[in-house]
């Protein structure tokens, strides 16, 4: 799918140093030092948005390490080699037509602190 | 000093030697510049992926009586810019078209090249930087790493594509003759000396991969990758596991242990790395790897390895096997296929699609015992092995070509994929200017 432009360049407002990187066909958007929900550790890492469908997913969020404090029940996959390093992620879907910005925010959503 | 191998795709050499090989109003050669990433690995061996090239246009050539050829600032201050702005090596890249072998650096060479290398260096620091010479047959690297003064010779040159034309010019290849090889001299004068160079990786040690291990140890290689995290755990392993033995199963030795034992058997000194683990945890030991070999149980396993073998330049050679029950008969399909750079990938060629990536997404860590025999994987892994040594050594004498091959067990039948008769030219998923090291 092509990259949305208007889109990259609304995301680059709040992180400027972004990258859009392909590989294997696919798009995705380098950020570094993503800032995650409040509470959960670390408070921010590095993260890779793929904005294509992929494996069944109309987009998803790969992170640097896995996060503790969130919901314990995420069902995470871990050691992905992607762009040439590895990378976790959860099982979590978002639903198609999203800007890049709205898909990062509900991906962010899955990281959100677990209250007991 | 660690090791520098450098590798480059044989679709841009071929690029390269047309751009090369056109006449020029008054030079008597040409030249252009490569651009390539880098990456240290922790045993201290550099990698560098060329992935560009920039040809130097005919305004920018200089007359001159001492040389066949000499550019003007304009065409270095060009190929400066490139490495600078997108942090990449730069190299000097000419050819001796006249030359069939190993082609040599002249005087010439050797003297006025450098300094352009050289230069670049305090504009792309992280970078190895260097120069190569073309001929007709093969070719030469000199090599300048970060924080070093001066050029030495590359340890390895790898023209990857449907075939591996490998150079050495820090220590050419000898014609060793060994009795214990004598069976295979036919596979070429220096084939047991490159055989033993070789850095060959399996992911998945069972019923294809222990096969594959079990015939590159006989053939003489002695440099393995090996990655597989599970155990011998029970003897339902031992109908297709070769090597493993009923001690292994009392054990639970690990698969990787019963791979190491069969190969130390029969090389002592072999050096093997990797371990008991996935190989997306080992990718280190694997980027280094002049080939690989899939021998997974799954689709998105393959589609991942493909990734890292395209970034890296490795082929990838990928065996596989299922069995099926129709209405009336019981099927036993498979495949053995290749992914070089260059060449169609797995998605090219139908073997991968998305729906069969996100159907088995679905089923995420869903075990099953699929049915496996020794005899298909047997088949597979032996036609792998000979697609493998065809690549390296050229020993038929043919043109190369890609591999999609289908396995009808039950009829016993191995042929092309029907597939293969609508593959495009180019694959459009691996551009080979997206390829090499990331620093992040």
């Amino acid at each position: 799918m092509e990259v949305n432009s208007d889109w990259i360049e609304r995301l680059r407002k709040v992180y400027p140093e972004l990258e859009v990187l392909k590989e294997g066909g696919f798009s995705y958007i380098f950020i570094k030092d993503l800032i995650l929900p409040d509470g959960v550790i670390p408070e921010k890492l590095d993260a890779l948005l793929c904005i294509d469908r992929r494996d069944g997913y109309d987009s998803r969020l790969y992170v640097s390490e896995k996060i503790k404090e969130c919901d314990p029940s995420r069902n995470w996959n871990g050691n992905i080699v992607l762009m040439d390093k590895n990378w976790f992620a959860v099982s979590w879907k978002t639903q198609q037509g999203l800007t890049y910005i709205e898909m990062l925010m509900v991906h962010l959503k899955a990281f959100e602190k677990w209250e007991k | 000093m660690g090791k520098v191998i450098i590798k480059i795709a044989s679709a841009l050499v071929n690029k390269i030697k047309l751009d090369l090989s056109r006449d020029h109003e008054f030079a008597l050669e040409r030249a252009g510049f490569c651009f390539g990433k880098s990456v240290k690995l922790p045993n201290g061996t550099w990698i560098v992926i060329i992935n560009e090239y920039l040809s130097i246009t005919d305004d920018n050539y200089i007359r001159t009586d001492q040389a066949c050829a000499r550019i003007n600032g304009e065409a270095i201050r060009l190929a400066y810019q490139k490495a600078f702005s997108d942090k990449v090596g730069l190299f000097h890249i000419h050819m001796h078209e006249l030359t069939k072998s190993f082609p040599y650096f002249s005087l010439i060479d050797e003297t006025s090249i450098p300094k352009v290398v050289e230069s670049v260096q305090s504009y792309s620091k992280s970078q190895v930087h260097g120069m190569i010479v073309l001929s007709q047959q093969s070719i030469n690297a000199k090599v300048l790493c970060p924080n070093k003064k001066k050029l030495i010779k590359a340890s390895q040159v790898s023209i990857v594509g449907n075939d591996l034309q490998l150079s050495f010019p820090k220590e050419k290849l000898t014609n060793r003759n060994a009795n214990r090889y004598s069976r295979q001299s036919f596979l070429g004068d220096n084939a047991e000396d490159l055989i033993s160079r070789i850095k060959v990786g399996i992911v998945g040690l069972s019923g294809g991969g222990s096969h594959i291990i079990q015939q590159l140890a006989h053939i003489g290689f002695l440099k393995y990758a090996l990655s597989d995290p599970e155990k011998i755990d029970d003897d339902s392993n031992l109908n297709r596991v070769v090597g493993a033995t009923l001690e292994d199963a009392k054990n639970k030795v690990l698969k990787f242990n019963v791979s190491k034992k069969v190969i130390i058997n029969l090389h002592p000194k072999a050096l093997i790395s990797g371990g008991p683990k996935k190989w997306e945890e080992l990718i280190d030991d694997f980027r280094d790897c002049d080939v690989i070999f899939a021998c997974l149980d799954t689709v998105i396993g393959r589609r991942d390895l493909e990734l890292f073998c395209r970034r890296y330049f490795i082929p990838l050679i990928d065996i596989g096997m299922g069995i099926a029950q129709g209405k009336e008969e019981t099927i036993m399909y498979g495949q053995v296929q290749v992914s070089a750079p260059g060449q169609p990938c797995f998605t090219c060629n139908g073997f991968l699609t998305e729906e069969s990536l996100a159907i088995e997404a679905n089923n995420y860590g869903q075990k099953t015992k699929r049915p496996q025999v020794v005899w298909s994987n047997g088949v597979l892994a032996s036609t792998a092995i000979g697609i493998f040594i065809e690549m390296l050594t050229g020993w038929t004498g043919r043109k190369p070509k890609n591999y999609y091959l289908s396995y009808e067990g039950h009829e016993h039948i191995l042929t092309d994929h029907i597939n293969k008769n609508y593959l495009p030219k180019t694959c459009t998923h691996f551009p080979i200017s997206e390829s090499g090291p990331l620093n992040y």
